[in-house]
């Protein structure tokens, strides 16, 4: 038989070995059995030679994981002993009375490489129900990764090597989850509302749904980020054909509607238009555009078998596809969102007359001379006529009055939605500058386009004068 | 009908009756791992001869009669997959041993010999009737991987 180097042991690496299935036999022959020891662990014992002498085996101690791959064909015999997880293997030689001649001991890496099966050494057979029994966990897992999309994201910039944030990261896996569960909400209440007019129950069932499909990592990569993003549609109960036929086809739905999309294709961004309404683009769209625009980390996205791979990085998301595919906000949710603020407070201070506020220095003397504070939201924060811009100059027959907010980070917005301005900076001078500016570019395009039936240029009319 | 290697069976002395539970092939297309050139004469060997023709120490004591009977049969398979398939699962070491390089086929008549049922690798056990002669009715089909 095969010198081997390897160092020779006194005594047996297992207690109580029993042969759980014969999976591979040669004229009548065990050539290839799954054990189990004494303590549970699963071994594979593999006929690998022979001689005059008698023949020898190998021994590889397995997990669950490792078994259930080669059972189920997705690794050969080869690959599952050429890529072993335990660190040693066992070679036993028997005599030809089958009694043990010799036990040996070698690295898994060692294992000479005659002793590996043919490149096709796959195991044609499937799971038998014992072994299904057996491996369920397993089943269920390889069932998710099976219908996974596969997100990859890796930082625009290395100056921490190929690793993302943590904030990244999260904010990958929130916008997607977002992107998904607004699918999942979208479709399931336009299948539902074909059942019954009961909104309550309606919400109730999509909601089971939401929670039900919502994404689950099946499997993830630490270099870079790589993370499997599946819905478990595998468990998911459902009642009726169609409802049925919705969950098993989810998978599918999501990726060529959403995620098999040229984000720089207007082509694209007008199907889309056609197949989902404003509210439903926002649920499903927004948060995914939110991710295609990060400029800080590049993304692609597959699926485990290989069906389509987009990469935002070479293909970016382009302005043109944002506007047709994303709705631009309302006025409500504009002066919804501009409510959102941190802490505003109006503060009335007695000062001898004549005297400057600018005069108080110490934090004591503001105190000293402060009558009342109240909280409230500078909804009316003026901008006065004239409001000039380089070399223009444009009156106003009243101030152009915006909404002041600061967020935690102490950047000031400014914003008027009935005219579309929004400006974001943390130096207040700076964001009313870049509101004048928009001011002009907005009058500009008012004398360029006055028959243009737009609000915007209605209250602009308000204001000039 | 008498089979060529009768007298291998007779040696076991078994204490049931062998072949048992087998059929004459009809115009059946079966495949084997052979030498070449078909001619060879390790081609087309009952496993029991062959066992001692390329020095596998397979102790026969320690086997109850269905094996020895068994192994009275050479081993086919019943199309050319399988053949390729189950050589793929053997050791490349083992392979080696075995010293097999291509693979045969033929037609198996009902006055070649008797057959037991494939089984679920599509292999069956083959006892050649003392008339045939399989090596002018097998031609040499393809190659089998002793590299890797």
């Amino acid at each position: 038989m095969l010198q081997v180097n390897a160092r020779d042991m006194n005594g047996l690496p297992f207690e109580g070995l029993r042969v759980i299935g014969e999976l591979i036999n040669f004229n009548d022959e065990p050539m290839l059995n799954h054990c189990q020891d004494n303590r549970d662990n699963d071994w594979l014992c593999y006929w690998v030679d022979f001689d005059n002498t008698g023949k020898r085996w190998l021994y590889g101690k397995i997990n669950k994981e490792e078994l259930y791959h080669y059972l189920i064909g997705s690794k050969s015999l080869k690959e599952t002993f050429s890529e072993i997880r335990s660190d040693y293997v066992f070679l036993i030689d028997y005599d030809a009375n089958e009694a043990i001649n010799s036990i040996k001991i070698i690295n898994s890496y060692a294992i000479p490489e005659t002793y590996f099966a043919g490149e096709n050494s796959f195991y044609k057979w499937g799971l038998s129900d014992y072994y299904a029994r057996y491996l369920d966990s397993f089943m269920y897992i390889d069932k998710l990764r099976q219908k996974s999309y596969i997100v990859t994201v890796k930082p625009t910039d290395q100056i921490h090597g190929s690793t993302v944030s943590a904030r990244e990261a999260a904010f990958v896996l929130t916008n997607i989850t977002r992107s998904m569960e607004g699918y999942i909400d979208v479709t399931a209440f336009n299948l539902l509302k074909t059942r019954t007019g009961d909104r309550t129950r309606i919400n109730k069932e999509v909601n089971r749904m939401k929670e039900r499909l919502t994404p689950r990592i099946a499997q993830n990569a630490f270099h870079s980020f790589e993370v499997w993003l599946s819905m478990d549609v595998v468990t998911l109960e459902v009642e009726g054909a169609q409802e049925v036929e919705w969950r098993n086809q989810l998978i599918e739905n999501y990726k060529n509607d959403i995620l098999d999309v040229d984000v720089s294709s207007e082509e694209d961004g007008r199907i889309i238009v056609e197949k989902y309404n404003a509210e439903e683009r926002k649920k499903i769209f927004e948060p995914l555009v939110r991710v295609y625009d990060n400029d800080n980390i590049a993304i692609t996205i597959s699926d485990f078998n290989q069906t389509f791979k987009r990469d935002f990085s070479r293909k970016p998301i382009t302005q043109s596809f944002k506007d047709i595919v994303i709705p631009k906000p309302t006025i409500a949710e504009l002066e919804a969102k501009e409510q959102k603020k941190i802490h505003l407070i109006t503060a009335v201070i007695a000062l001898e007359e004549g005297k400057d506020i600018n005069t108080i220095r110490r934090v004591s003397e503001f105190k000293q001379n402060l009558l009342f504070t109240e909280e409230n939201e500078i909804n009316n924060f003026p901008i006065n006529s004239p409001i000039v811009v380089g070399e223009k100059t444009f009156l106003l027959r009243k101030p152009l009055r915006c909404v002041l907010s600061i967020d935690d980070q102490n950047n000031f917005t400014l914003t008027n939605a009935r005219l579309e301005l929004n400006a974001e900076n943390r130096d207040l001078s700076n964001a009313i500058n870049e509101i004048k500016a928009q001011f002009s570019l907005l009058i500009e395009e008012f004398e360029n386009n006055r028959d243009r039936a737009d609000s915007r240029f209605e209250e602009l009319k308000t204001l000039l004068a | 009908m008498a089979l060529k290697f009768q007298h291998e069976i007779d040696a076991f002395q078994l204490d049931i009756q062998c072949p048992e539970g087998v059929v004459e092939p009809n115009e059946l297309v079966a495949f084997r791992w052979s030498y070449t050139p078909i001619e060879h004469r390790l081609n087309f060997l009952p496993n029991v001869v062959f066992d001692r023709e390329i020095n596998n120490g397979y102790n026969y004591n320690n086997k109850g009669s269905q094996i020895k009977c068994r192994r009275c049969a050479a081993s086919y398979f019943t199309n050319i997959e399988n053949a390729k398939n189950k050589w793929e699962g053997i050791s490349l070491q083992n392979r080696l041993n075995l010293g097999y390089t291509h693979i045969a086929s033929g037609v198996l008549e009902a006055n070649d010999g008797v057959m037991r049922e494939p089984d679920r690798d599509g292999h069956f056990g083959f006892y050649e009737s003392d008339t045939a002669n399989l090596a002018t009715k097998f031609t040499i089909v393809g190659e089998l991987n002793v590299t890797s």
